[in-house]
């Protein structure tokens, strides 16, 4: 009997307008924008190796000249991105952004499950409980010996079946294609995460006919519940994961900007002509000045004429030694650690308060996760972003990644400018006819999580989206139970 | 005659259930809307008194415009700030940079996005049931048994739908701006009064649009189910997938560097020109001078090639996404509206243009290699936003009369299905 019911549920659907409708509008999509996006990946690829290459070669003509001219960290676009595009769009913070995507965002595979197909899961579910007491097959139904428990599940299991076959005839063809198409180069790896995205998918679009079910098993006539259900779904699709960050800017303002930009006022303020910090280091030079010229007298006096630009030529690493550079070299040691007495507290200062901004911002972030992830929609385009390597999550990857590269870099280039004459690093002049081995240089390379890491960092949210799953049945359970069927 | 239809949707209407839904929604997402993007650009005003530049900064940067409120659009990128750097480089500012990722997931819920997405769906769920529900009820054949022509019941139909929409939606904007002026930080002059007018006057044009789409489903379906299925997938094609599908295709019309390529070559000149200071033997402080005025000004003459051989590209691709967009009365209104409020990819080359201008007379002054930072009084960056006049005659005119162009197109589809229904 239960057998009956999901065949029943599955063949009605598959005889229905909206069954046909459905699979030509998502495999049309998914086709059409696959193919789209497999073009625009593969132009990203290769622009990559381009500029790998351009950089290269800058690098090879300059870099045994400077040892400061460290790589600028390219990144290879991720596998997946053609499916999830999450947060690897371009960035907006150069003058030269291109703006065009902020106002119409790139449509992928994850947009035609998150809207398109979610859409279609209510569309499919919304009369299965209220549309059958319409027609009066519902009593029909009840007044054979089958309880409703087993109506219900069957009609979800049935249901679902019908509603999954364009989901998996789009995923078909989107894998067909992208398996020939020659600049697409998925690795197995890439295949299995797009394997569990698409098992993702399965979940997420069940979820939305669960919700169908729901409304329709509360609702007496199918015209309210498909504006229920329509309703509910803007709310989670439309509004919440919209909402989210702003609410969340409300609930933990940031101060930090205000408080940095104080402090470097303050600052500002303090080195000008007359200001408490630049009045403070005066009176310290003032000091030094006459400790000198106590202790030197003429030579000390003869130093302090020479105009500031030309003090070099007798006292700079490269003038010829005598006592006056000496001096020099001493005074102008005993001038910085001043300064950097003064000015020590006021940077660490300002260091800190920039750490803290970075650390709100963070808190702020996590909420407004937190909050978007009331909604199973942010579940979804979180943990599709996450399992395709395009989430927030590689984002700061990348970031770590990147800061320690810089370090390496850093180091590497200072040791390898030690090696030869600590003069270099002051003067370029001579670094042309005696050029450094840079053959050993760090490179930057960012190399994608294991996948394992990545489908555990989304299993939260597959927790969540579960969760939704059961309270939804559960409720379509109690109503229907309680439902009139005559 | 006339009358009495429209007096019976309204009323039909006001009875329904749909009515109460979409009303109470509708309300309450504009009201919170408007909330929301209230207190975003409190904040970027904040920001921006916090960062306006002095003299002696060679900083550009604008006020946000309090019509961002109502259509965000690129407003919070056009008013970071942009420091022109050695060499004529610009660079944007990082203070203003939103700590907050998760936005870039996400899109801006302003009263723009309210109206082009939700409105554009209430507007078909007003009309999906139309004529096809009527249908069912048998009420159809019931009116056009009288001496009711088809074109009046057409007529008084899509007049008293539509005002039972729009009526209410209207109050809630209404409600929302006559609280927003209350803000003493909310400043609008007639400028913008205008602007907020025409707007508003384009979302009329908009949800006509879909509102007529929705008869016309209505009036060639003969099950009011059958006509909503059509109405959402369409829906959803008009809204969502042309703009967005549109966007990469343009790109891939338009040949253009990345931004990424664009910065890696601006390295190799600047790495380039600083090297190439080594082998002039320079031996006294004036050469060193004199060496670094000159090279100065080659890296910014090559930057200047490098980005005005890409604003053209870019301007190009711009106008290529524009015109394959514009199939969607949905990109076509979007347009209009940032462009009117100020917001949009118009200001946004207006306003690079503009900062372009600014590094120009930045560059010659005298820059401290020491400090990294021009010396002296500096010019002071003064923007005005396109006025309202150049905006509706560079594109608001077209993309209106597309939204014209979509209204006739659509009503006369649905007067034609209508005429030819089968109303038994």
């Amino acid at each position: 009997m239960f057998r009956s019911i999901i065949i029943k549920e599955f063949f009605d659907n598959l005889l229905n307008l909206r069954f046909s409708v459905g699979l030509l509008v998502s495999v049309l999509l998914t086709v059409a924008c696959v193919i789209i996006q497999a073009r625009a990946h593969n132009q990203r690829t290769q622009d990559y190796y381009t500029d790998v290459r351009l950089q290269e070669e800058n690098i090879e003509k300059y870099g045994p000249i400077s040892p400061f001219f460290i790589e600028r960290p390219l990144l290879k676009p991720a596998a997946l991105s053609l499916v999830a595009t999450g947060l690897t769009a371009d960035s907006y913070d150069t003058f030269d952004a291109n703006f065009v995507p902020q106002v119409f965002p790139f449509i992928d595979l994850v947009f035609i499950v998150s809207i398109i197909l979610s859409l279609l899961g209510l569309l499919f579910s919304y009369d299965s409980i209220c549309g059958e007491k319409e027609n009066g097959t519902l009593k029909l139904v009840c007044s054979n010996s089958l309880s409703r428990a087993t109506v219900l599940f069957g009609k979800l299991l049935g249901g679902t079946a019908s509603l999954l076959i364009p989901f998996l005839l789009s995923i078909l063809c989107a894998a067909i294609y992208i398996s020939l198409d020659p600049g697409v180069m998925w690795q197995p790896v890439d295949w299995a995460a797009f394997g569990a995205l698409t098992v993702a998918s399965m979940l997420f679009i069940s979820l939305f006919y669960l919700l169908g079910m729901m409304v329709s098993a509360l609702s007496k006539s199918s015209s309210i519940s498909i504006l229920t259900a329509i309703l509910l779904w803007v709310v989670i699709v439309l509004v919440i994961p919209n909402l989210g960050p702003y609410v969340s800017t409300e609930l933990y303002p940031i101060e930090s900007l205000k408080k940095v930009e104080k402090e470097y006022n303050k600052y500002m303020k303090g080195m000008e002509e007359g200001g408490e910090i630049k009045k403070q280091m005066d009176e310290l030079y003032a000091e030094l000045d006459r400790k000198y010229e106590q202790e030197y007298g003429d030579m000390f006096r003869e130093y302090i004429a020479i105009p500031r630009a030309d003090r070099l030529k007798t006292t700079g690493m490269e003038a010829p030694d005598s006592d006056i550079k000496e001096m020099g070299l001493i005074y102008r040691q005993e001038a910085r650690a001043i300064s950097s007495k003064v000015m020590g507290p006021i940077w660490v200062n300002m260091r800190k308060i920039s750490a803290q901004l970075k650390i709100e911002g963070e808190r702020q972030t996590e909420v407004a996760k937190n909050i978007a992830a009331i909604s199973p929609y942010a579940d979804y385009i979180y943990l599709s972003a996450d399992l395709a390597g395009t989430g927030m999550r590689s984002r700061e990857n990348i970031k770590r990644v990147t800061s320690e590269y810089f370090t390496l870099a850093g180091t590497f280039s200072r040791e390898k400018s030690a090696e030869k004459d600590s003069k270099r690093i002051s003067d370029w002049r001579n670094i042309k006819d005696d050029p450094l081995d840079i053959s050993g240089r760090p490179r930057f390379s960012y190399v994608e999580e294991p996948l394992r890491n990545r489908v555990a960092a989304s299993l939260p949210y597959l927790g969540v989206l579960m969760l939704y799953g059961v309270l939804f049945f559960a409720v379509a359970f109690i109503g229907f139970i309680h439902y009139d069927v005559r | 005659m006339i009358g009495t239809v429209v007096q019976k949707e309204i009323l039909e209407n006001i009875h329904s259930f749909k009515f109460l839904v979409i009303t109470l929604l509708s309300v309450i997402l504009v009201l919170t809307s408007i909330f929301v993007m209230y207190r975003d650009y409190q904040l970027r005003v904040e920001n921006y008194e916090v960062l306006r530049p002095d003299s002696s900064q060679p900083v550009a940067i604008i006020q946000p415009t309090p019509l961002s409120i109502f259509a965000k659009g690129l407003d919070e990128n056009m008013g970071r700030s942009y420091e022109v750097q050695f060499g004529g480089q610009i660079n944007v500012g990082s203070k203003q940079q939103s700590v907050n990722k998760i936005f870039r997931l996400f899109t801006t819920p302003d009263l723009l996005y309210v109206i082009k997405v939700v409105m554009a769906l209430c507007a078909m769920l007003f009309a999906f049931s139309a004529v096809s529900g009527e249908k069912e009820a048998g009420t159809l054949r019931l009116v056009l048994s009288n001496r009711v022509g088809r074109t009046v019941l057409l007529t008084g139909k899509w007049i008293g739908s539509f005002a039972s929409l729009v009526v209410p939606f209207l109050l809630a904007v209404l409600l929302g701006v006559i609280l927003l002026t209350v803000s003493p930080q909310v400043q609008m002059n007639n400028q913008d009064w205008l602007r907020l007018g025409l707007f508003l006057l384009g979302t009329l044009f908009y949800l006509a649009v879909f509102f007529s789409l929705g008869l016309f489903i209505s009036a060639i379906s003969h099950r009011s189910a059958s006509s909503l299925v059509v109405s959402l997938f369409l829906w959803a094609v008009l809204v969502f997938v042309i703009p967005n599908l549109g966007n990469i295709l343009a790109r891939q019309l338009v040949e253009i560097p990345s931004v990424q390529r664009l910065e890696v070559k601006r390295q190799q000149i600047w790495i380039k020109e600083v090297f190439e200071l080594n082998n002039m033997g320079l031996r006294s402080w004036e050469d060193v001078q004199e060496a670094i005025k000159k090279v100065t000004s080659t890296i910014n003459s090559e930057n200047d090639r490098l980005i005005s051989d890409y604003r053209g590209r870019f301007n190009r691709l711009v106008t290529a996404t524009k015109n394959i967009t514009r199939f969607s009365p949905t990109a076509a209104f979007t347009f209009l509206s940032t462009d009117l409020a100020g917001t949009g990819l118009l200001e946004e080359r207006r306003l690079k243009q503009a900062v372009l201008q600014y590094k120009n007379l930045v560059v010659d002054k005298p820059f401290d290699i020491q400090t990294a930072s021009y010396k002296g009084e500096l010019p002071i960056f003064s923007y005005q936003r396109n006025p309202v006049r150049e905006v509706l005659n560079a594109e608001g005119f077209t993309n209106l009369l597309v939204l014209i162009l979509f209204n006739i197109v659509a009503f006369s589809a649905a007067y034609v299905a209508l005429l030819r229904y089968d109303v038994r």
